[in-house]
């Protein structure tokens, strides 16, 4: 026998309550003048024994209803649904992983394939009143339904619906959900069955830390862990397939990376995905559990995209990786300026088509007439805009076009504080401020995990590059104004990249007397993820599978098809005074193509998240040491799998059985005082 | 109605004793004083004249000689008054007016004061363990003065010893008559009746006022209590509603004892509590009365 509510058992102490109020109330008894004590000394005598009796019988009756009244909410119940004729129901929810790494392969399909069957296993273990919450999930849960159903047959249904996605894992919120939904039952059984290949990367904590399960009703449940290995952990993936620069002509940079999987020469094939034509073919040098990259050259450039292909292993979803090409793959950047190419230009034409931006250097005629087709414009070092560009600036930011402000030694602070900075909201200009003799700024990393810092290896404080500054801008960001931020600053009072909503604001005197950046290593990187940014919402070369598309929209048709040609749903959204087509949740991997009016506006490229390539696996000892002691269990999939469940069940819950004794308990206390008052209660004899 | 509830408001013994016995006659519907005389003194030869029911028939029929029974006195009752003043008769509970002691005394008085308008003789003996005070039987009206200065300067005192205490009473009381005893009879009943069958084997009538207070006999207490006897002290707790039930019993048996004993003695047993009217207790005398003249 086990209690559910074993805390109650604390409340058995209060059986001594009877005792204390026996031994610690009793009152000095008053005196009474009697004529005479014989019939009373005679009396008493005889009943006195009775009497004791009586009083010990009504202690011991009024302890032992306590007794089970604590032991009633305490909820003890059997275990076994044989024996008393399985009268206790049962919740179950099942968490079934179908991130990407459930499709790594195994002996008699997949990972996925075997969780399905498992998850039909269990189904059948369920009695009628049993019901069953079934929640894929992958970077989130995906409950099948909204309460846990009974319908065995809608269940089935649901079950074999199922399919594996290329979503990354988060197992943590799917546990935390599993724990809710276990909370809200009352069920006399709740018993979660996960089943995932428990990647360890799928934890926040990975594979090195402590996993601890979340807040929830583990000590009233039971946790079948059912671990899922596949035929081989060892797997090789893409991480990266993307145009890069070369001086002598297209090539391919791509990177790879190993689990456990030995060193060697991975082949890689490139494709056309357009023209379904080799592109190119070669070799990646992969070192044993580490990464690889090179430089794959290309017969020539795909139109719209091309796919790397490696040979399947483990894990397929990782074994193929599309890239966006042509105009269309390119984000279209306006650069706006007086006079000679500006540091500035020339680093964001630097690697043109291959770095996925189209730049374009324009004048202020060519500004209003071209800046209806940009995704970006870059306004650099301007000491002023004409009022006709101004106004087309002003309406291109509102319309959700991406701007970038460079604010160098020209500026004059009287226009741009009235004009676009105002529109903007992100603070002042000031003036060029020297700095101290013998001393420089340098420029620091304000924040951590921004996508136009991605990838640069300095953490909030630390600068970004050895390029010093002279001279800087000063800026007044506007302070607690929610939608703007700083994301790199020369110190704590002179801000140097703010961020508003698509917008990037770059206060950075550029000349070269003042400052070394724009030749150092971090200039032309950071430049180029902000044009991207603005243009995308990404720095990446692809999305990831449940990221959505984003991009300003003006009015027009739009709709987004996926490689097949089938549309993915999108809207536009206005918000912020900008107008973004918004895709829904990208669940393939593949190249999508974005038309506007009919006409191809936009490619982009959607790849698995390089986390889930990596098939290591949570040891299960782990997995159970994050539950309360004796809570969880390994299961695994088997003929014994349906009874070994059923004996673990409560059959039956005892409480009522408990409260009832209580309650005779109760009434034999009552009837047993009363039958003692009859000298108390009954009419005097006629004597 | 003689309500002892207020009687219990006259504080002066004689009044009680008048207010007890006038209202109690003024109740009936045939006045109870005839002028018996029963003390029988000498024969004396009939004469023409004579009324025939003096004439001693007894006498003619033995030795065919016409003989009148004279009387000596006036007298017609030699009645003596026993009332126990034990300890125990003090007790008063707050449902009754009066004590025993209070309630024996008011009907003792009463009795004497009957007695003497009937020209019966009244004595008075006071006992606990033994007796206290004797008052030979007078029929004069001024004997009830003394008998009511006795009765009042009385308190109730000591261990009941019915059963001795009778005993010599009984060796006192020379001539026969009728001896009322006022007691709650808490001693043992063997001896008790033993006492009450030597008067009878002295030829007295004997009638038992049997007085007990009504919480001693409904024994309505609930708490636990200690309970003090007041004759020795003694002290005993207990809960009292456990035992209830057992203790009327008991006492019922006690009493019942009592009852069937005095019947099988030919002894006129009349239990009283002391709510119980008085008139009750005067017609138990009356018809004692009637029935020995």
């Amino acid at each position: 026998m086990s209690f559910l509510n074993p805390l109650f058992l604390f409340g058995l102490a209060a059986a001594s309550i009877p005792i204390l109020i026996h031994l610690f109330t009793r009152k000095r008894p008053r005196e009474v003048a009697f004529p005479s004590l014989e019939f009373l000394a005679e009396v008493n005598r005889s009943e006195i024994r009775r009497l004791r009796l009586r009083q010990w019988l009504l202690l011991l009756l009024r302890t032992l209803a306590i007794a089970a009244l604590a032991l009633a909410m305490s909820r003890p119940a059997l275990r076994g649904t044989s024996g008393l004729g399985g009268g206790g129901s049962t919740t179950v929810v099942a968490l079934i992983d179908q991130s990407g790494s459930m499709g790594a392969t195994t002996a008699g399909g997949t990972l996925f394939a075997e969780a399905r069957r498992a998850v039909e296993s269990v189904l059948a273990t369920l009695g009628p009143a049993d019901e069953l919450l079934l929640v894929p999930y992958d970077e989130g849960p995906h409950p099948a339904s909204a309460r846990p159903l009974a319908d065995a047959g809608r269940l089935r249904a649901a079950v074999q619906g199922l399919t594996v996605t290329a979503r990354a894992t988060d197992h943590t919120r799917a546990l935390e959900f599993a724990a809710r939904a276990l909370g809200e039952s009352h069920a006399l059984n709740r018993e979660l069955f996960w089943l995932s290949d428990f990647q360890a990367s799928g934890f926040a904590q990975g594979a090195a830390g402590l996993m601890q399960a979340p807040e929830g009703p583990w000590g009233r449940s039971r946790v079948y862990v059912m671990p899922l290995s596949p035929g081989s952990r060892a797997n090789v993936g893409l991480t990266d397939a993307s145009l890069a620069p070369t001086e002598d002509g297209n090539a391919l940079s791509i990177a790879g990376i190993a689990h456990g999987a030995k060193a060697g020469d991975l082949s890689v094939e490139v494709r056309d995905l357009e023209a379904n034509a080799e592109l190119g073919r070669g070799y990646l040098a992969i070192p044993q559990d580490g990464e690889a990259s090179t430089l794959l050259p290309l017969a020539r450039m795909p139109a719209r995209g091309g796919v790397a292909i490696i040979p399947d292993d483990a894990l397929a979803l990782d074994n193929r990786r599309v890239f966006a090409a042509g105009p269309a793959g390119a984000a279209r950047v306006l650069v706006r300026e007086d006079g000679p190419a500006t540091p500035v230009r020339l680093a964001l034409e630097a690697g043109a088509p291959a770095s996925g931006l189209e730049v374009t250097a324009v004048d202020a005629a060519a500004l209003v007439t071209r800046i209806a087709s940009a995704d970006v414009v870059v306004l650099d070092d301007l000491p002023r805009l004409g009022p006709i560009e101004e106004q087309a600036v002003l309406d291109f930011y509102r319309g959700g076009g991406g701007i970038l402000v460079v604010l160098g030694s020209k500026a004059d602070p009287g226009f741009w504080n009235g004009s676009l900075l105002a529109e903007l909201g992100v603070g002042s200009l000031g003036a060029v401020e020297p700095a101290a003799a013998g001393a420089a700024w340098r420029l620091k990393r304000a924040v951590a995990g921004h996508a136009v810092l991605a990838g640069f290896p300095a953490r909030p404080g630390e600068p970004l590059s050895t390029a010093t500054f002279h001279g800087v801008r000063a800026m007044s960001a506007r302070a607690g104004k929610a939608t703007t931020r700083v994301l790199l600053e020369y110190d704590r009072a002179h801000p140097a990249l703010i961020e508003s909503p698509h917008a990037l604001v770059f206060a950075a005197v550029l000349d070269p007397g003042a400052s070394d950046f724009a030749v150092s290593g971090a200039f032309l990187p950071l430049l180029h993820q902000c044009a991207k940014v603005l243009a995308r919402g990404t720095a990446a070369g692809s999305l990831v599978p449940g990221e959505r598309y984003r991009a300003p929209a003006g009015t027009a048709t739009w709709r987004i098809e996926d490689e097949e040609g089938h549309e993915v749903p999108s809207e536009l959204v206005a918000a912020g005074g900008a107008t973004r087509l918004t895709s829904a949740p990208l669940e393939r991997p593949g190249l999508y193509r974005v038309l506007q009016d009919g006409a191809l506006r936009n490619t982009f490229a959607v790849n698995p998240a390089p986390q889930e390539s990596d098939l290591a696996a949570v040891p299960e000892a782990e997995l159970l040491r994050a539950f309360p002691a004796g809570r969880a269990q390994v299961l695994r999939p088997g003929a014994d799998l349906s009874r070994r469940v059923r004996e673990a069940r409560y059959g039956r819950e005892l409480w009522s059985w408990f409260l009832i004794a209580a309650l005779a308990l109760l009434v034999a206390e009552m009837t047993l005082a009363r039958s003692g008052m009859g000298g108390r209660m009954a009419e005097p004899d006629a004597a | 109605m003689l309500d002892p509830a207020v009687v219990a408001r006259l504080s002066h013994l004689d009044v009680r004793a008048r207010f007890v016995v006038e209202g109690f006659i003024a109740g009936m519907h045939r006045s109870p004083f005839h002028g018996f005389s029963v003390e029988f003194a000498e024969h004396r030869p009939y004469m023409p004249g004579d009324p025939l029911k003096n004439l001693d028939w007894k006498v003619w029929a033995r030795s065919d000689r016409l003989l009148i029974k004279q009387y000596t006195e006036e007298t017609n009752l030699r009645c003596h008054l026993l009332m126990d003043l034990s300890g125990s008769m003090a007790f008063q509970s707050p449902r009754a007016a009066l004590s025993k002691f209070a309630y024996a005394q008011s009907l003792a008085a009463a009795l004497a004061y009957l007695m003497l308008q009937q020209q019966d003789a009244v004595g008075a003996m006071l006992f606990a363990d033994k007796p206290i005070s004797y008052l030979p039987a007078r029929a004069v009206r001024s004997h009830l003065d003394e008998l009511l200065k006795a009765l009042g300067a009385a308190t109730p005192q000591g261990r009941t010893k019915l059963g001795p205490a009778l005993h010599e009473l009984a060796e006192r009381i020379k001539r026969r008559g009728l001896v009322v005893l006022l007691s709650d009879l808490m001693d043992v009943p063997a001896e008790v009746l033993l006492g009450l069958q030597h008067f009878r084997h002295r030829r007295h009538e004997v009638v038992v006022f049997h007085i007990l207070d009504p919480d001693e006999v409904d024994f309505p207490y609930t708490d636990t209590a200690t309970f003090v006897d007041m004759e020795n002290s003694a002290r005993l707790t207990t809960e009292p509603w456990e035992i209830a039930r057992r203790y009327r019993q008991r006492l019922a048996d006690w009493s019942a004892h009592y009852a069937r004993a005095c019947r099988e003695n030919r002894i006129d047993y009349v239990r009283l509590d002391t709510r119980t009217p008085f008139d009750q207790a005067l017609l138990a005398y009356l018809e004692k009365r009637s029935r020995l003249l």
